[in-house]
């Protein structure tokens, strides 16, 4: 342990790694599998230090604590109110007393699906002019590596992609039905003329004008896209101005995203290789290998890495199913003149020659 | 030791301090932040309502990351045999499995916990450096743009990490 080299650990984690680095790194993790564990367990753990965990957060998991413990009375101490207002809203709904609902759902486990579907303890307001009513919401995540399908309330039909999370109301009360996407999934949208479907993605809202469509909306990309199979669907920005209007329309044979500007634009695109993953294979035309390996990853649920990021440039086609063997990974980095090595969920890929292997 | 004695201000603390990374950790296992949640939540319960066993010796910190992990697993488990459809599915849930996950041992936890907790004590902005520069693999130039800092600043944060990464590790796998 007191012989770990940081800067090199720093380099070769950072995909910095250079051949005498490598060279390094494999002498030091073959003086004892100890070694080969720590590199493990720290890759484990940065790749869990995703995401802030906000204050109001906290509090909503502190009250359900303090319900179930008798501590109410006991002061919040160290939470500044300057950070209690600055809570997102959707959490401030769902203060105390569904703490116990909360911790009812978690035994029962009843409502939980194979892919991760979870039943989420959270309540929302729907408003829009009406009377507001609270609906249940439910979270339908994917893990990577799988796919699910299944319906929304409304009979419309998601395919929700791996390492994709949907978000929908248990009933969808009120004059729109909107679902909000993080990830990747195919709709195929019972249209109801005076009940617009929409998905709030990233930057972006899409409105279904009756159709067959799909959103992807990746937290490593810029913005969110959506491709239309049949049928039409109006994209506009999550911050519009006028809420009202319906935004751009793309049509069959076109992408909308919005454009640098902010506003949203219609392109040509190669729409069936966005859709290749909805029918069971992963379709990649000239892909710099760095978009394409998140794409991997989440497909394959492993941690593909560069020894090097200037090989992230390097275009890669093909068509990829679902099984990963050993020899097709050989295959895969092949393909674009590249070796790689697999340690356990990670795949590196060497430039020809350099691997440690 | 506070908590054992029934300290509910030191518990308190004691969430304040844990809490974000424990969700964290959850989160890392079970791939989602609402049953990361609820398994925090289970676990501070867990430990006070067992508060009066705790020895002396044992660091509360430490056993709050076994019991999640236990929690965890067994969600994760159950999550694998209860294959409930959907209310409005019709066709079957999981079109396809993905490879299965690795073995892990009891060791490999531990010192994932370790190193997570050591994680934990960098400041919010080292934090993300650290997973832009080891997880997304971006470089200097890449994260001052994306932070709108300084390639040289965003530097400096990461090699004040690693300094405290590198005097931390040693010292908490001694304990």
């Amino acid at each position: 342990m007191s012989d770990l080299d940081w800067e090199l650990l720093d380099r070769y984690l950072a995909g910095e790694a250079t051949a005498a680095d490598l060279e390094r790194l494999e002498q030091w993790l073959a003086e004892g599998s100890e070694h080969a564990a720590l590199l493990e367990s720290l890759q484990r753990a940065v790749a869990a230090l995703e995401g802030d965990v906000a204050v109001g957060e906290l509090e909503v998991v502190w009250d359900g604590v303090a319900e179930r413990t008798g501590l109410t009375s006991v002061e919040p101490a160290g939470v500044r109110p300057a950070e209690a207002e600055s809570r997102p809203t959707h959490f401030v709904l769902a203060e105390p007393r569904h703490a116990r609902w909360r911790v009812g759902a978690w035994i029962a486990a009843a409502a939980v699906l194979a892919a991760g579907a979870v039943l989420a303890g959270r309540e929302w307001l729907t408003g829009g002019g009406e009377a507001a009513t609270v609906v249940a919401e439910r979270v339908v995540r994917v893990p990577r590596g799988e796919r699910a399908r299944f319906r929304l309330p409304d009979g419309t039909e998601v395919l929700l992609g791996g390492g994709s999370t949907l978000r929908h109301p248990q009933t969808f009360a009120g004059r729109s039905r909107e679902v909000t996407l993080e990830g990747e999934a195919y709709f195929t949208v019972m249209h109801q003329e005076h009940r617009p479907f929409r998905v709030r993605a990233g930057d972006l809202i899409a409105t279904d004008l009756g159709t067959e469509f799909l959103v992807r909306a990746y937290p490593e990309h810029a913005g969110a896209s959506v491709v239309v199979r049949s049928g039409t669907v109006a994209v506009r920005p999550v911050q519009a101005r006028d809420s009202t209007q319906p935004g751009r329309v793309v049509r069959p044979g076109e992408l909308g995203r919005l454009g640098a500007d902010g506003e949203p634009l219609v392109e040509q695109a190669d729409t069936a290789a966005y859709f290749a993953w909805t029918s069971g294979t992963l379709v990649f035309d000239g892909t710099p290998l760095r978009d394409a390996l998140p794409q991997l990853a989440r497909w394959y649920d492993l941690d593909f890495r560069l020894a090097d990021s200037s090989l992230g440039a390097i275009p890669l086609s093909g068509r990829l199913d679902q099984t990963l063997t050993p020899a097709r990974l050989d295959l895969l980095a092949g393909s674009v003149g590249l070796d790689q090595v697999r340690r356990g969920r990670v795949v590196t890929f060497y430039r020809r020659g350099d691997s440690p292997r | 030791m506070r908590i054992a004695a029934g300290d509910a201000q030191a518990f308190r603390e004691f969430f304040n301090r844990e809490a974000a990374g424990l969700i964290r950790y959850a989160t890392g296992i079970l791939g989602c932040r609402d049953d990361a949640r609820d398994a925090a939540q289970e676990t501070f319960f867990r430990l006070w309502e067992n508060r009066a066993r705790l020895e002396p010796t044992t660091d509360p910190a430490r056993l709050l990351y076994t019991i999640i992990r236990n929690l965890a697993r067994d969600r994760l488990r159950h999550r694998a045999v209860e294959r409930r459809p959907h209310p409005h599915l019709e066709t079957p849930h999981i079109v396809q499995a993905g490879p299965l996950l690795a073995d892990e041992g009891e060791e490999a936890d531990e010192l994932q916990v370790l190193l997570h907790r050591a994680l934990e004590t960098l400041s919010p902005r080292q934090r993300e450096i650290v997973l832009l520069r080891w997880k997304r693999h971006l470089t200097y130039e890449q994260i001052g743009a994306e932070l709108g800092i300084a390639p040289g600043t965003a530097s400096a944060h990461m090699q004040r990490a690693i300094g405290q990464l590198k005097v931390l590790v040693p010292r908490l796998r001694a304990t």
